[in-house]
C-alpha cells in the first residue's frame, strides 16, 4: 500500500512537471477522466492479482476485461484530448502566420 | 469454601500463580505476537488478539435480523436432528439403510475411478481424524484455586471477556462471543436433551439451582446450575481451498479438521476456567451438543443467520464451524448484528439454485410455518431446509456443502471488489439483485475446479492466511 502510494505520488508529480514543461493546458474534465481511469486501473490490477491469489481461474480475466479495458479507454481519452487541442492550436497559429 | 468466593484482583491472582510480574513461566507458553513478547495475561488481554475489530458497516441491532417468537421456542431434543435418529425416522429403516449402502458403493467406485477429490489419498485425508477426549465436565486435569490454596480469580465482565477472547483466539478460535442465559429467551436455546451416542437418546439437560454441575449420563440426565449463566460461543474458520471443492472427500475434510481442533480447544478452555476457579460445561460430543449453535452465534453478534440456517459472518461468510460452552464466569453479552445478510438472502437464492439435492427452499420470504415436522425447531421465521433430503445426500456422496461453496459471501478479503460488495449489501439493499448477478458473472458457480489441485497448492498453515 505504502509503495503503491509512493509510486502514485511520484507519477502525479512527474505528470505535473511534464505538463508545465510542455505548456499543455488540461481542462478540469480531462483531469476527472484521467483520475477515474487511473482509479479504475488500480482497481483492476488489485482485483486481478487478488483473485489470482485466491485461486480463481476465470475471475482474474473477467476483471481484466470488464474494468481494465474501460480504464485504458478513459486514460487514453484523458491523454489524447489535451494533446489534440494543443496540436489544433498549433495548426491554427501556423495558418495565421502563413496568412 | 469461603476462599472460593473471596475476591482477589486479576494481577494478584496471576502473581499468586506465578504468572504475574515478570511471568517467566507463562511467557514460555504465550506467543510472540508481532514484535511484542507477551509476559502475562494482562498484556495478552491488551493485545488486539483479545478483541475483534469489525468494519464500520457491521451495525449492532436490538433484535436479530432473523425473527424469533420466544414464547413459541421450545427447548429442542437433539435426538430429533438428522445426525442423531432424525434421518432414520424421516426415511424409514429401508430407505435409511440404502443411504449407507449407496455411500459405501459410491466411495469404492470413485476410488477405483480415481475421481478427482475422491481418490484413496483424498479418503485418507478425510478420515485422518483424531479426537481429544471430550466431555460435559471437561478433563479436570489443571490445578484449581483450592489445590493452589488461593482465592479464585475475579474480574469485571469486560475484563473476563477480553481474557476469554485472548485465550480462545490464541488457541485457534476465529470469533468469540458471549450470551447471557435468560429464562424464556436465550435459555430456550439450550437443548432439552443433549446429544447421545449415535442414534441413541441423549441425557436430559436439567437447569437447576444446584451449586455444581452433574454428569449423570448413565442415569439419563446432566445438570446445568442456573448460576452458570454465560455461554461462550466461538467459531473456527475452515479452509477456503477445501470448502470450494464440494462433493469430494477433500471438501468434506474442511469440517472434520475443525471438529478435531474443537475437541482439543474445548478441553483446554475447560481446564483454563477450572484453574481460574469457574465451571465450564462443554459439549459432550465431537460434533454438536449442548445448545443451538447458530442461535447462540446470532445472539452473541458473531453473525447473521442465512437461508440455509447457518451463520454468515462479515469475516468468513459461512466458512466457519460454531461451538459453545457454558460457564459461571461473568461475561459481557454481545448484541446481534445486522450487515444485510437476511435481506440479501431474500433475493440471492444462489445456494438454492445449486443445491444438488434440491433441499434448499427458494421462496423469497422466510416463514414461521415449520410444517409441524418433528425435526424442526419452533418459534423461528426462517427458510426451512428439507433436512432429510439434504442429510441423505450428504451421507450418500460422503460430504456435500455445495451451498457453502457457492454462497457469494464465501470469498476471502483480498479482492477490493469483495469489500465493495459487502459494504453495499450492508448499506444499500436496493443493489442486492445486481450483486447476485455480478457474483455469477465474475465467479460463476463459485466452485474451484479440479479437486486434485488441492494437493499441489502451497497453502499456509490451516489452509488460510
Ligand atoms: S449440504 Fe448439499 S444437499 Fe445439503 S443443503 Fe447444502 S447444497 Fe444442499
Ligand atoms: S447463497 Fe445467497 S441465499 Fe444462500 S445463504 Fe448465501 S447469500 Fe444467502
Amino acid at each position: 500500500m505504502f509503495l503503491a502510494g509512493m509510486l502514485v505520488g511520484m507519477a502525479v508529480l512527474g505528470l505535473v512537471i511534464y505538463l508545465n514543461y510542455k505548456q499543455l493546458d488540461v481542462r478540469w474534465y480531462e483531469w476527472l477522466i484521467g483520475v477515474l481511469g487511473f482509479g479504475l486501473l488500480l482497481f483492476t490490477l488489485q482485483n486481478v492479482t487478488a483473485a489470482a491469489s485466491e485461486y480463481w481461474e476465470v475471475a482474474p480475466l473477467v476483471f481484466l476485461w470488464v474494468f481494465g479495458v474501460p480504464a485504458l479507454i478513459l486514460l487514453a481519452v484523458s491523454v489524447i484530448l489535451p494533446f489534440f487541442r494543443h496540436w489544433r492550436r498549433k495548426q491554427a497559429s501556423r495558418k495565421e502566420i502563413q496568412a | 469454601m469461603t476462599k472460593y468466593h473471596s475476591t482477589l484482583s486479576r494481577r494478584e491472582f496471576l502473581k499468586t500463580l506465578g504468572l504475574g510480574g515478570t511471568g517467566a513461566g507463562l511467557s514460555a507458553l504465550l506467543p510472540h505476537i508481532g514484535n511484542s513478547s507477551v509476559r502475562d495475561l494482562d498484556e495478552l488481554m491488551a493485545l488486539p488478539i483479545a478483541s475483534i475489530q469489525r468494519p464500520s458497516w457491521v451495525k449492532t441491532a436490538e433484535k436479530p435480523t432473523v425473527e424469533i417468537d420466544w414464547p413459541q421456542v421450545q427447548r429442542f431434543d437433539y435426538h430429533n436432528v438428522m445426525w442423531a435418529s432424525g434421518l432414520r425416522r424421516a426415511l424409514g429403516n429401508e430407505q435409511y439403510d440404502k443411504v449407507f449402502i449407496d455411500a459405501r458403493v459410491n466411495r469404492r467406485l470413485w476410488i477405483s475411478e480415481n475421481r478427482p477429490g475422491s481418490r484413496l489419498q483424498d479418503v485418507a485425508l478425510k478420515e485422518a481424524n483424531h479426537w481429544a477426549p471430550i466431555s460435559f465436565l471437561g478433563p479436570q486435569t489443571s490445578p484449581t484455586p483450592e489445590s493452589l490454596q488461593v482465592p479464585r480469580y475475579e474480574g469485571t465482565a469486560e475484563e473476563n471477556g477480553r481474557l476469554i477472547t485472548a485465550f480462545m483466539r490464541l488457541h485457534g478460535a476465529s470469533h468469540v462471543g458471549f450470551v447471557e442465559l435468560e429464562a424464556g429467551t436465550t435459555e430456550q436455546l439450550i437443548y432439552a436433551y443433549d446429544t447421545g451416542i449415535g442414534e441413541a437418546q441423549g441425557p436430559r439437560l436439567d437447569i437447576t439451582d444446584s451449586d455444581f454441575p452433574l454428569d449423570k449420563t448413565a442415569e439419563g440426565f446432566r445438570v446445568i446450575p442456573r448460576k452458570a449463566r454465560w455461554v461462550i460461543v466461538y467459531t473456527m474458520r475452515m479452509a477456503d481451498e477445501l470448502m470450494k471443492r464440494p462433493i469430494t472427500e477433500v471438501g468434506d475434510r474442511s469440517h472434520y479438521y475443525m471438529y478435531n481442533l474443537k475437541s482439543l480447544l474445548q478441553g483446554q478452555l475447560q481446564n483454563f476456567l477450572r484453574t481460574l476457579g469457574y465451571m465450564c460445561l462443554g459439549e459432550a460430543s465431537n460434533f454438536n451438543a449442548l445448545g443451538v449453535h447458530t442461535g447462540f452465534a446470532v445472539m452473541a453478534g458473531i453473525g447473521e443467520m442465512c437461508r440455509i440456517g447457518h451463520v454468515i459472518t462479515p469475516e468468513y461468510g459461512i466458512q466457519q464451524r460454531v461451538q459453545m460452552v457454558i460457564t459461571d464466569l461473568p461475561l459481557p453479552p454481545g448484541r446481534p448484528v445486522d450487515f444485510g445478510v437476511m435481506n440479501f438472502c431474500r433475493t440471492c437464492k444462489k445456494c438454492a439454485d445449486y443445491c444438488p439435492a434440491r433441499a434448499i427452499n427458494p421462496a423469497t420470504e422466510p416463514t414461521w410455518d415449520n410444517g409441524g415436522l418433528f425435526y424442526r425447531a419452533t418459534g423461528i421465521k426462517r427458510w426451512w431446509l428439507n433436512e432429510p433430503l439434504c442429510n441423505a445426500y450428504i451421507r450418500r456422496v460422503n460430504g456435500c456443502a455445495t451451498c457453502f461453496a457457492v454462497c457469494p459471501f464465501s470469498k476471502r478479503h483480498n479482492m477490493s471488489y469483495n469489500e465493495v460488495f459487502r459494504r453495499s449489501v450492508a448499506t444499500n439493499p436496493v443493489l442486492n439483485r445486481f450483486w447476485r448477478r455480478a457474483d455469477d458473472f465474475f465467479f460463476g458457480d463459485g466452485i474451484h475446479g479440479d479437486a486434485n489441485k488441492f494437493w499441489d497448492m502451497d497453502l499456509p498453515p490451516w489452509g488460510y492466511d
